[in-house]
């Protein structure tokens, strides 16, 4: 009988140690571990690509599409943004500072270390978010976050960067962490009616055609932004192409700046780095 | 016995026959409100989806012209696509994990 009770007694111990073990939470995220996995998961896929060249997105993957987009580039449609936002990069604001005086080394080249993680705000800052952060600091009004000048003056930007690998870095702080990790879900995570996440197209289906659309890597994926995007007809950010994904997954598209596509780009640039700037870029 | 069994009869196919009630103003403006809590819970969880706005607009845009069974039957398609979205964020708190490149 006593024999009985302790074979019961270690039966039951087994299965709350498998049921605590199912309910147990998920391990906090590495982020090196996790950004080797996924270079390593790309470069196995597509092993001809070279490192540099995954911020060309489609381009890097696609012959064809390749070809086209050098005669594209050959009068690249994004310049008439890069002069206008070299110009407004230029102008004084009517304090007579500039966006030079908001940014290290005056704005240049500096591109690859966005987003950031803000130590006083706990909060992560993308680049464009930093440009309306200068212009409200020095009384302009900030722009609109998808098109128009905020193209042009992170296509200036970004031009300044050309060739410099993403260099994004989470600090030793929780909520650098929590950031990453809100992003990792973002993009992991299934979404709209027709329930795609952003992996489903940019890691299992990268490289496949969707309709007309060649998917482009999540490896480098934002390197080449802003982007003029031949079926917009005109240059777009990060966030524009956030929201038209989101729309295109039948889910409403958060804001702009919203705290959750801020997290997905902190987590998609650490993914990249090593992954050179390419922008302004151009796509389909 | 059997005048009973006739008219237990007749009684049955005549609520068979009987067309189904249509929904009156406030049968429509009461499915609108329904779903729309359950819509404020999608927007909430940041998993809102746009058949569930343009059910629910097309809802209103029915009520507002005085067809009350046409929005009665977008207000319901919009209920179902809220519910089943508030389900898939509830779902995917977890379900993300299992695709992570590792």
């Amino acid at each position: 009988m006593r024999r009985r009770l302790t074979l019961l007694k270690a039966a039951a111990a087994c299965c709350a140690l498998v049921l605590l073990g199912a309910a147990e939470a998920p391990k906090p995220s590495d982020p090196k571990a996790d950004q080797a996995a996924f270079q390593a998961y790309f470069r196995a896929k597509f092993p001809k690509v070279k490192t540099e060249d995954f911020g060309n997105g489609p381009y890097a993957v696609n012959e064809g599409m390749r070809k086209q987009w050098e005669e594209i580039m050959q009068f690249p449609p994004y310049d008439f943004a890069l002069d206008e936002g070299k110009t407004e990069f230029e102008a004084k604001f009517a304090n007579g500072k500039s966006y030079a005086d908001c940014f290290d080394n005056g704005g240049i080249g500096i591109r690859q270390t966005y987003p950031r993680f803000d130590a006083k705000t706990g909060q992560i800052v993308t680049l464009d978010m930093a440009i309306n952060q200068c212009r409200v600091q020095n009384g302009e009004k900030p722009l609109p976050y998808q098109t128009g000048l905020m193209t042009s003056i992170t296509a200036y930007m970004a031009e300044s960067s050309r060739g410099k690998p993403f260099s994004i870095e989470i600090p030793d702080d929780p909520r650098a962490l929590a950031a990453y990790e809100k992003g990792k879900e973002f993009f992991y995570s299934r979404k709209g009616q027709l329930g795609f996440a952003c992996a489903s197209c940019h890691v299992t289906g990268s490289g496949e055609r969707l309709r007309g659309d060649i998917l482009a890597p999540a490896l480098g994926i934002l390197a080449a932004f802003p982007i003029y995007r031949s079926d917009w007809g005109s240059m777009g950010t990060i966030d524009r192409r956030f929201t038209s994904c989101s729309a295109q997954t039948r889910a409403v598209p958060l804001a702009p700046q919203d705290e959750n596509y801020r997290a997905l780009e902190y987590f998609l640039s650490y993914m990249s780095n090593g992954i050179p700037i390419t922008g302004p870029g151009t796509r389909p | 016995m059997n005048l009973l069994r006739t008219l237990g009869l007749v009684l049955i196919l005549a609520a068979l026959a009987a067309p189904a009630r249509a929904a009156t103003e406030a049968d429509a403006k009461a499915a609108i409100d329904a779903a729309k809590a359950e819509e404020a819970k999608a927007i909430a969880a940041q998993a809102a989806w746009t058949p569930t706005e343009d059910a629910l607009a097309a809802a209103q845009k029915a009520l507002a012209a005085g067809q009350f069974d046409q929005a009665a039957m977008s207000a319901n398609t919009a209920l179902a696509l809220a519910k089943r979205s508030v389900e898939q964020a509830s779902e995917q708190k977890t379900l993300w994990q299992d695709a992570v490149i590792r």
